[in-house]
């Protein structure tokens, strides 16, 4: 269920013809996205109960949009699981209604072997997230990563190892004879 | 002597609707007043302990001045500009400022920076960022505090007001300065007990012992203030709940509380009872909401008055600075922003916190409250289309490392500091209206393409620019360079703590490396070439502290206050000729790695710009160059401490983007 807004908040909204202030979620409010697979992608646009602006008639006029956008969430490779917050959303390609104007939707994308990767959509308009997923073999070919600085193995400790490379970090070639 | 423009009829007709507006989209004339945010307004006459209805066109017939104090006004660079007309002149809807939405939702303390909403129960205190409550949110701070008035009635304000400032100390130091001042207090006792005297008061004419006398009694009273400074910030539930504070201790809880303290009252003090933070710390409640609603209410006739004077040029031992008028006279730089707010104040009959309580009591909706009142009159030099420059003075600079061979933290003491000025030029006189503290650039860390992390000079650039363009709630683009440490924070997403990329830092946002507007310092293009752009930019910044610390720098980029940033790029829109941009689209994204976690920064706008035509002439000045480097190092500084792998250092990046990179 939806949480009410605070009684001013909602005020503040129908003072504000232009701002499309529509209400986001409540902090830890447990209300689910409307998703879909893309396949079956739905519509609920409509009126918000919560944003009921009140006319200004002495306002520009121009075409109020829809008060939900859809949020397309596509992955090379498919199926990776898509996680707001605790919540999993489902499996990609995947499709999130969220009211417009409700602020930013951070989301997990993750799936075995891969990096889980973090992204960001907004709820201005509809938006689409394309995204490659990286292997964990790859990990030197994302900016940041960062090559581990060799660890010169103590002689006099018989129990040191040479340490272990990062993983995807490039096999070091074999030292050539002098 | 002009007067003060009251509402136009371009205003008028902008809300109205019946402003046709093609190409370019104006918000209204330059030097026309700032036109009122969305929707009517209940105008009201004000004059002390008199309050009538009026309407816009009278109170314009009347040379009054309309100043909004809704709770859905928002300073003139935010609020939305009618689009271009349609090729057959239909209406072209509105240019719709995004940031204007989550400002409201901030001032009015219902929204976070997101825009989601909060708790009633929770307040967002940003008028440090640039952010002022709004009347509606001052409101309850009034009632409250006048509702309760024995809510800290066991607080000693004397004792409070007796200490100037208590230093700051924890841990170890304060076990030494506790154990050496009771040593000192049993010194004392045993000499009065040896020479038969009352108190230690007697010893203090004792040239030996007189001074441990001043010190005891200063410590004493620190102690005490401490107690009653703890008492203050609980008594107005500044303590998070969750908090264990430790009394007597200055913990992190303490820490957490002074700074609520400090935000809600916008003090620009560092987390400890410093100067500014004693002071009001000894006020009574409601005398500190009424500074807040003096402060308030000057943001709001600021912005309607449409001046920038603050009285900040003024010299400390000769005045304010003087300019020849009209008639050949002497005449002093008036302080307009003073001068307009005592108005106000006057005209509202709020002179004393118990007038503003009354105030509040009588009035309890600031959905479409203005008032109207005669302002002071503008100087002559006041035009729709001002003269106006910057002139960007970096100071004493330093060039050397800020370690030397030893990794030892070199002395780079600096006296005289960057300051902006902005000038209008009037018969033939540059005649400074506002003089800032700023920043310039410095060594800071930077993080090079073999994934570690250098000290790099991050110079800010000398010479004549230009300002063609500026930014409401502008995006700053983290270049390769940032450290990408910097570039991730925890957040609270649909109830779970996670990692994101940090957003604040790139905005649209009061937290924004750009703060909430930015003007962009540009060499401008000739024969058809663009403008050169080194990346360096005056703007606005959340990071207040290093616009006041003496050893603080930037990136090369100038920060003003967020608030002062406000009022000087609202002014310059407004006195200059311009056109509305809009939001401008960017669809920019990166990935990077942190941890074992890939982030991926998604920007989908720069911000909402505004192009002045023409430009404004800003020149920035090289400043002192103190140490023995007299040009800037441009390779990489290993920093102390860090073992860097075997090989050269890697070439830092020559891009503009790199070399100053806008500003965290």
């Amino acid at each position: 269920m939806r949480r009410a807004l605070p009684l001013a908040f909602v005020l503040l909204l129908s003072a504000c013809p232009h701002s499309h202030v529509a209400p986001g979620e409540p902090k830890g409010s447990t209300h689910e996205p409307h998703t879909t697979g893309d396949a079956g992608q739905t519509s609920s646009a409509g009126p918000s109960s919560d944003h009921v602006p009140t006319p200004d008639p002495t306002a520009v006029t121009a075409p109020r949009p829809p008060s939900k956008i859809k949020i397309f969430v596509r992955t090379s490779p498919t199926k990776m699981f898509v996680h707001w917050g605790k919540k999993n959303l489902g499996l990609t390609p995947l499709t999130v209604e969220r009211p417009r104007d409700s602020g930013p939707v951070d989301l997990v994308l993750r799936g075995t072997g891969f990096f889980p990767m973090h992204t960001r959509a907004y709820t201005v308009k509809n938006d689409t997230i394309s995204v490659k997923m990286v292997k964990l073999a790859d990990r030197m070919t994302v900016f940041g990563a960062k090559a581990e600085v060799p660890v010169t193995p103590d002689p006099l400790d018989p129990t040191a190892v040479p340490p272990v490379p990062a993983p995807g970090a490039p096999v070091p070639s074999p030292t050539p004879a002098p | 002597m002009k007067k003060i423009w009251s509402i136009s009829l371009g205003a008028a007709l902008l809300l109205s609707g019946a402003y046709s507006g093609g190409a370019p989209a104006m918000i209204d004339p330059p030097g026309s007043p700032a036109a009122p945010v969305d929707g009517p307004l209940k105008i009201f006459r004000v004059e002390p302990g008199k309050e009538s209805p009026i309407d816009a066109v009278q109170a314009q017939r009347e040379g009054l001045t309309v100043v909004d104090l809704t709770d859905r006004w928002v300073p003139y660079i935010f609020r939305d500009a009618p689009a271009p007309a349609g090729p057959n002149g239909e209406p072209g809807g509105m240019l719709e400022a995004r940031y204007k939405s989550v400002f409201l939702g901030l001032a009015n303390d219902v929204a976070d920076l997101d825009g989601q909403p909060i708790p009633a129960t929770e307040h967002n205190y940003l008028e440090l960022y640039g952010i002022p409550p709004t009347l509606r949110v001052l409101r309850q701070r009034f009632l409250d505090d006048g509702a309760a008035p024995d809510r800290c009635a066991d607080v000693k304000f004397d004792v409070l007001k007796s200490v100037v400032y208590i230093p700051y100390r924890e841990g170890k130091t304060a076990i030494k300065e506790n154990q050496k001042m009771a040593s000192a207090a049993r010194m004392l006792a045993s000499e009065v007990k040896k020479r038969h005297l009352a108190t230690i008061d007697d010893l203090a004419s004792d040239p030996k012992l007189g001074p441990a006398v001043v010190l005891q009694h200063k410590f004493d009273a620190e102690r005490l203030a401490f107690t009653e400074a703890e008492k203050r910030l609980a008594c107005e539930g500044f303590f998070d709940k969750k908090s264990k504070h430790v009394t007597g201790t200055f913990d992190d809880a303490l820490r957490v509380a002074v700074t609520r303290f400090q935000r809600k009252h916008k003090l620009y003090d560092a987390a400890a009872f410093k100067k500014e933070t004693m002071a009001a710390l000894g006020r009574t409640l409601l005398e500190n909401d009424y500074a807040d609603l003096v402060r308030v209410l000057t943001e709001r006739v600021v912005s309607a008055a449409d001046v920038l004077e603050d009285g900040s040029t003024d010299s400390s031992t000769k005045g304010p600075h003087t300019y020849k008028n009209d008639k050949g006279e002497d005449v002093a730089v008036r302080n307009m922003v003073d001068e307009c707010a005592k108005a106000l104040l006057a005209a509202m009959d709020l002179p004393t916190p118990e007038k503003a309580l009354a105030f509040f009591q009588h009035h309890d909706s600031f959905r479409d409250y203005a008032v109207a009142l005669k302002l002071p009159d503008r100087p002559a030099y006041y035009a729709p289309h001002m003269d106006l420059s910057v002139e960007i003075d970096r100071g004493d600079v330093f060039y050397d490392p800020p370690y030397d061979d030893k990794g030892k933290a070199t002395d780079q003491s600096r006296h005289h500091f960057p300051s902006m000025t902005m000038r209008v030029r009037y018969n033939g006189q540059l005649i400074p209206l506002v003089r800032w503290r700023t920043t310039i650039g410095g060594w800071r860390s930077d993080l090079a393409s073999n994934g570690y992390e250098y000290y790099r000079y991050k110079g800010s650039d000398i010479g004549p620019r230009v300002w063609r363009h500026i930014a409401a709630g502008p995006v700053w683009i983290a270049p390769n360079s940032t450290p990408v440490r910097t570039l991730v924070k925890y957040k609270n997403v649909a109830g779970s703590s996670q990692r994101v990329v940090n957003y604040d830092e790139v905005g649209p946002g009061y937290l924004s490396a750009y703060g909430l507007v930015a003007a962009y310092n540009v060499v401008p293009g000739k024969d058809g070439k663009p403008d050169w752009d080194n990346g360096v930019r005056v703007h606005g910044s959340s990071e207040i502290l290093s616009i006041r610390n003496p050893d603080a720098y930037s990136h090369g980029c100038h920060r003003l206050m967020n608030h002062l940033a406000v009022r000087l790029f609202s002014f310059t829109l407004h006195h200059r000729t311009m056109t509305v941009i809009g939001e401008r689209p960017l669809n920019f994204s990166r990935q990077f790695l942190w941890k074992d976690d890939i982030y991926e920064m998604r920007l989908p706008s720069r911000g909402y710009y505004f192009q002045l035509e023409p430009p404004l002439p800003v020149n920035v000045l090289e400043g002192n160059i103190l140490g023995k480097q007299k040009k800037p190092i441009t390779t990489y500084m290993p920093m102390p401490g860090i073992t860097y792998p075997p090989g050269p250092m890697p070439i830092p990046p020559d891009s503009p983007e790199a070399r100053a990179g806008g500003d965290e």
